[in-house]
């Protein structure tokens, strides 16, 4: 029988850290390609992802049951992907620099439907849009979030994220477009 | 092709899928996972909040977004607006203690003093304005053509720490000054050497005066 996220929460709360790995081990990933959408291919989004793991681990008391352990988590990874952003200068030109090097990092696992320059071309619109913009994009196709969980998770009103997906998706699209890769 | 996707809020399934994809951590991804289990052991132990009477508060969603007004607190701020706006309404207009008699009880000479239908009071050495609201705009003025600068010193300033400039208008030297609610003590330094208290100010030959720049909800009073 799986241990849901909240069965975890409270038997870390009851003094098991240990029971926090599974937590880590069921989240991580997600969390790594959200930060690693938001921030940019590099080790600044483990780090963010390490932090962010940390924070929930401190304030875990702060959550409630209620709420989906993975939009209370994502909230935190989003702040501290804001945080690293806003510590280095230019982010955008880094998150495009990075993405041209480094790609967004190789499939874990390779889909005979992948197609590299899509990822590619990808990467460099979504390095190309406005933070906001692409925090919003990441967390609604991406994370698959609905606009309430991420309302939570960035604190912007639903039809301001509705906005930004819209602007993004037609920015996407229209960067996309040009390029002809999809 | 995107033609088959333009509707607002959707990507073509080849973009989204990508957005799916997992990345490759550049750290081994088990390592990565011991190095935060490790560093959390290192961590005091999480604790649950404290419930009063087991009942844990809860915030409604809306209140979790920042920015975002609940139908509820856009009601309240309505009826809030309204009712201080009426309250202020209710107050009638303005009382204007005038120079005339103000002058007497200061023992000062009633013709140094300006009279001015829009003045609320005139400032003594230990004036104390009974502000109703939060913060108002107030002006400060001293009639002193012979001076080279004056500046404002009360005891919101720091008497001098942070005095405030006043500027010269045809011989009357004056500052908007955002002043919080509350009773305040004010004077004058003039030329920078000369400290003017306005109770006396009249003695020395200057005039002081306070116009209220914000609505009528507050009252100036003279001690």
């Amino acid at each position: 029988m799986t241990t849901t996220d909240a069965d975890a929460v409270r038997v870390v709360l009851e003094g098991d850290a240990d029971a926090f790995r599974i937590l880590v081990d069921r989240y991580y990933d997600r969390c790594l390609r959200l930060a690693t959408h938001l921030l940019g291919a590099g080790g600044d989004a483990e780090d963010a992802v390490q932090d962010a793991f940390l924070r929930a681990y401190r304030h875990l008391g702060a959550y409630q049951e209620r709420d989906r352990f993975s939009a209370w988590l994502f909230r935190i990874v989003v702040n501290q992907c804001r945080t690293l952003g806003a510590r280095r200068r230019g982010t955008m030109q880094l998150h495009a620099r990075a993405a041209l090097e480094h790609g967004l990092g190789e499939p874990a696992v390779e889909h005979p439907a992948d197609d590299d320059a899509t990822r590619e071309e990808l990467q460099r619109a979504l390095a190309r849009l406005e933070p906001d913009q692409r925090e919003a994009v990441v967390l609604k196709f991406s994370e698959d979030l609905t606009y309430d969980e991420m309302a939570a998770a960035t604190g912007v009103g639903v039809s301001a994220l509705k906005m930004r997906v819209q602007r993004a998706c037609r920015r996407l699209r229209a960067m996309l477009t040009e390029t002809n890769h999809v | 092709m995107f033609d088959a996707h333009d509707d607002l809020e959707t990507l073509p399934p080849s973009l989204v899928a990508a957005l799916r994809r997992d990345v490759r951590p550049t750290v081994e991804r088990g390592a990565a996972v011991a190095a935060i289990m490790e560093a959390v052991r290192k961590e005091p132990a999480p604790r649950a909040r404290t419930r009063f009477l087991g009942l844990r508060p809860k915030r409604p969603r809306w209140a979790l977004r920042r920015g975002a007004l609940s139908p509820a607190g856009a009601v309240l701020a309505a009826c809030l607006t309204m009712a201080v706006g009426w309250l202020g309404a209710l107050g009638g207009p303005r009382p204007v203690t005038t120079g005339a008699r103000a002058a007497p009880e200061r023992g000062l000479a009633s013709g140094t003093v300006r009279v001015s239908a829009i003045r609320d009071s005139i400032l003594d050495n230990a004036i104390v304005l009974a502000i109703r609201d939060t913060v108002r705009m107030v002006r400060f003025a001293l009639e002193a053509p012979a001076a080279s600068r004056v500046a404002l010193v009360a005891d919101f300033t720091g008497w001098g720490a942070q005095a405030v400039p006043l500027r010269r208008t045809a011989g009357e030297w004056s500052a908007d000054v955002p002043v919080r609610r509350g009773a305040h003590r004010v004077g004058f330094v003039v030329n920078d050497s000369q400290w003017v208290g306005a109770g006396r100010a009249a003695a020395r030959g200057f005039r002081v005066d306070t116009l209220a720049l914000a609505p009528a909800t507050a009252t100036a009073d003279t001690i």
